[in-house]
């Protein structure tokens, strides 16, 4: 799980990792789009909104599209409950890619730094059975958690294809 | 023929009648035939008789004409002169002193009545003339005291003048004092009028060039404001700017990051690059802090410009305000310079009016003075003259009471006089006080 490179994502007070290898590029939009069936009544997420802005519906912020690839934006502030800040005019968001699937990751107002592999050999990773957590590393006593992005998209996909659990 | 044989002869002769009578008188009683013893005293009683009947019969013959004189004399000395001036003693054959006597009567009675008619008409005139007298020196008494009275009013009227005049006098001086106070007032006025206009002057001057130095002050201000308004467009325009470098810095970021990303995938040969992008990403941090750095700076500055607007829109309402205050006051020095011009023109005028008013003053102190020496002469020269009119009053007083007097004894003469009658008709007429009067007119008082 220490492997690679990770680029570090700064929600609220705490740090998320994800691998930089994972990441097709960070890109600025100006807005979410909202798929209609996020906005249906019928659309059920377990995930409550944390203040979101209109349409979005649990942790999912909405979508936008990248090189003709629809990506779904979430929000992992609103997933792990602590709330992202919101930018000024432009969102940013750091798009994950796995196969034909892409993820994007709102990232708050903090933004972005990169934590490099010769450094995590350093590091202590404790694995953690929460959802969407792989584990945690902690660096001068800074709590980075290692997100599990595979996990959060599988759950975004089934949210977006409206399958229950 | 008369013959004029004395008196004292005529005693003689009648004596000697008298004593040759009684000689015969033993001889004529001793033809009687009667006592002897009573012849002798008969004869002496005869004697003593016949002597006293002769005797008394000459006395009477001698002394008869000297009581009609003596009659004559009485009637006149008590004023009787009706009796004709021709005393007769024709009847009497042996004239003595008593015709002579006679003769000086009738002559004393000619004259005496001559004498009286005279002084009656002397007296009569001399009664008109005191009466008349008396009335002239009554009304010149009359007109002394209208004379005293007007000279004492004519002194006092001199005194009361003389008085006015003094008082005129110190009046006029008074107001020569003020008039020379006025003309040194004057002076210092014109003085300080001029001075006034002078500086007056210099002060429109410097006003005038202070109000070209406001003009370009202002037409600075103006600038000012065209260059706060340029300033201010320009200023607004920054923030496109700083939006144009925020965007680049933005996107230079993203850049950075998504080249770090690619050369964290690169693996160990993208590590160089991957720092130097993180470098550009940490530039373009800065790049936009400092931007937002400097859009703080110049929202400070834009918030100082837009006060600074603000202001300069105030200032160019004080300002215009201000200009038109300026062209008001260049009016107004304008005005104050004509006015103080026309105050020392005219304070000049005073002052030659008030020299003049001086000398005119100084004229008029003079006259005063003389008017005042002449009036204390005049009040001297009443004065002698109500002297003289009292003297002159005292002395009519004195020649009213001589006429008075003279009045009197003109009556008193009358009265005298009229004692005397000339004619049978005449009657005499005594007033009641007439002893006294006679008394006193014969006392010559």
């Amino acid at each position: 799980m220490t492997d690679g490179d990770k680029l570090l994502i700064y929600i609220d007070d705490k740090i998320f990792a994800v691998d930089a290898a994972a990441v097709a590029a960070v890109v600025e939009t100006e807005r979410f789009f909202m798929l209609p069936m996020l906005q249906s009544n019928s659309f059920s997420s377990p995930y409550p909104p944390h203040g979101g802005g209109q349409g979005e519906v649990g942790f999912i912020k909405g979508v936008i599209t990248r090189r003709g690839d629809v990506v779904v934006v979430v929000d992992i502030g609103d997933l792990f409950g602590s709330p992202s800040v919101q930018g000024e005019g432009r969102y940013k968001v750091a798009v994950l890619k796995k196969d034909a699937l892409c993820l994007g990751i709102y990232i708050g107002a903090k933004g972005l730094s990169f934590l490099w592999e010769e450094d995590l050999k350093n590091l202590e990773f404790k694995p953690l059975t929460g959802n969407y957590i792989q584990g945690m590393i902690d660096p001068s006593g800074k709590k980075i958690r290692i997100l599990d992005w595979q996990r959060i998209l599988e759950e975004t996909q089934r949210l977006v294809s409206g399958k229950r659990p | 023929m008369k013959i004029k044989v004395q008196i004292g002869y005529k005693f003689i002769i009648g004596f000697i009648l008298v004593v040759s009578t009684a000689a015969f008188a033993p001889r004529f009683v001793e033809a009687l035939d009667i006592a002897v013893w009573m012849k002798e005293p008969l004869a002496f009683l005869m004697a003593i008789l016949i002597g006293l009947i002769l005797g008394s019969i000459l006395t009477r013959t001698i002394t008869k004409d000297f009581r009609r004189l003596t009659t004559i004399a009485n009637d006149i000395s008590s004023g009787d002169l009706t009796r004709p001036d021709n005393i007769g003693m024709n009847g009497k054959i042996l004239e003595d002193e008593s015709t002579e006597l006679a003769a000086a009567l009738n002559v004393m009675l000619k004259n005496l009545k001559g004498l009286v008619n005279h002084i009656k008409d002397a007296a009569g005139n001399l009664f008109e003339a005191a009466e008349t007298l008396n009335t002239l020196v009554t009304k010149g008494h009359k007109t002394t005291e209208d004379i005293s009275t007007g000279t004492s009013k004519i002194f006092e009227g001199a005194l009361e003048q003389a008085g006015h005049v003094e008082n005129a006098s110190k009046t006029m001086g008074e107001m020569a004092k003020m008039s020379d106070d006025v003309s040194l007032r004057a002076t210092d006025m014109a003085a300080v009028a001029a001075q006034t206009r002078s500086s007056v002057q210099k002060s429109a001057a410097i006003s005038t060039s202070a109000l070209k130095k406001m003009e370009s002050i202002l037409h600075g201000v103006d600038s000012t404001k065209d260059m706060i308004i340029g300033l201010e467009e320009k200023l607004n325009n920054i923030p496109k700017i700083l939006d144009v470098i925020t965007h680049i810095s933005r996107q230079t970021d993203l850049l950075a990051i998504n080249a770090t990303i690619e050369a964290s995938k690169a693996g160990e040969h993208g590590r160089g690059f991957a720092i130097v992008a993180e470098e550009v990403r940490r530039f373009a941090d800065n790049t936009k802090r400092s931007v937002e750095d400097v859009a703080f700076i110049i929202k400070d500055i834009q918030a100082e410009v837009e006060r600074l607007v603000n202001a300069e829109a105030e200032s160019s309402a004080f300002t215009k305000e201000g200009r038109e205050d300026i062209n008001k006051v260049k009016e107004s020095l304008d005005e104050i310079t004509a006015f103080t011009s026309e105050v020392a023109d005219k304070a000049e005028n005073i002052l030659a009016l008030t020299q003049k008013q001086k000398q005119g003053g100084e004229t008029a102190v003079s006259l005063i003075e003389q008017i005042a020496h002449i009036a204390r002469d005049s009040v001297s020269a009443t004065e002698e003259v109500d002297t003289v009119v009292d003297g002159h009053k005292a002395s009519i007083e004195e020649v009213l009471a001589s006429a008075k007097k003279l009045s009197g004894f003109a009556d008193d003469l009358k009265r005298v006089v009229a004692r005397f009658k000339l004619e049978q008709g005449d009657v005499e007429i005594l007033p009641e006080n007439e002893p006294q009067a006679l008394e006193m007119a014969e006392r010559g008082v």
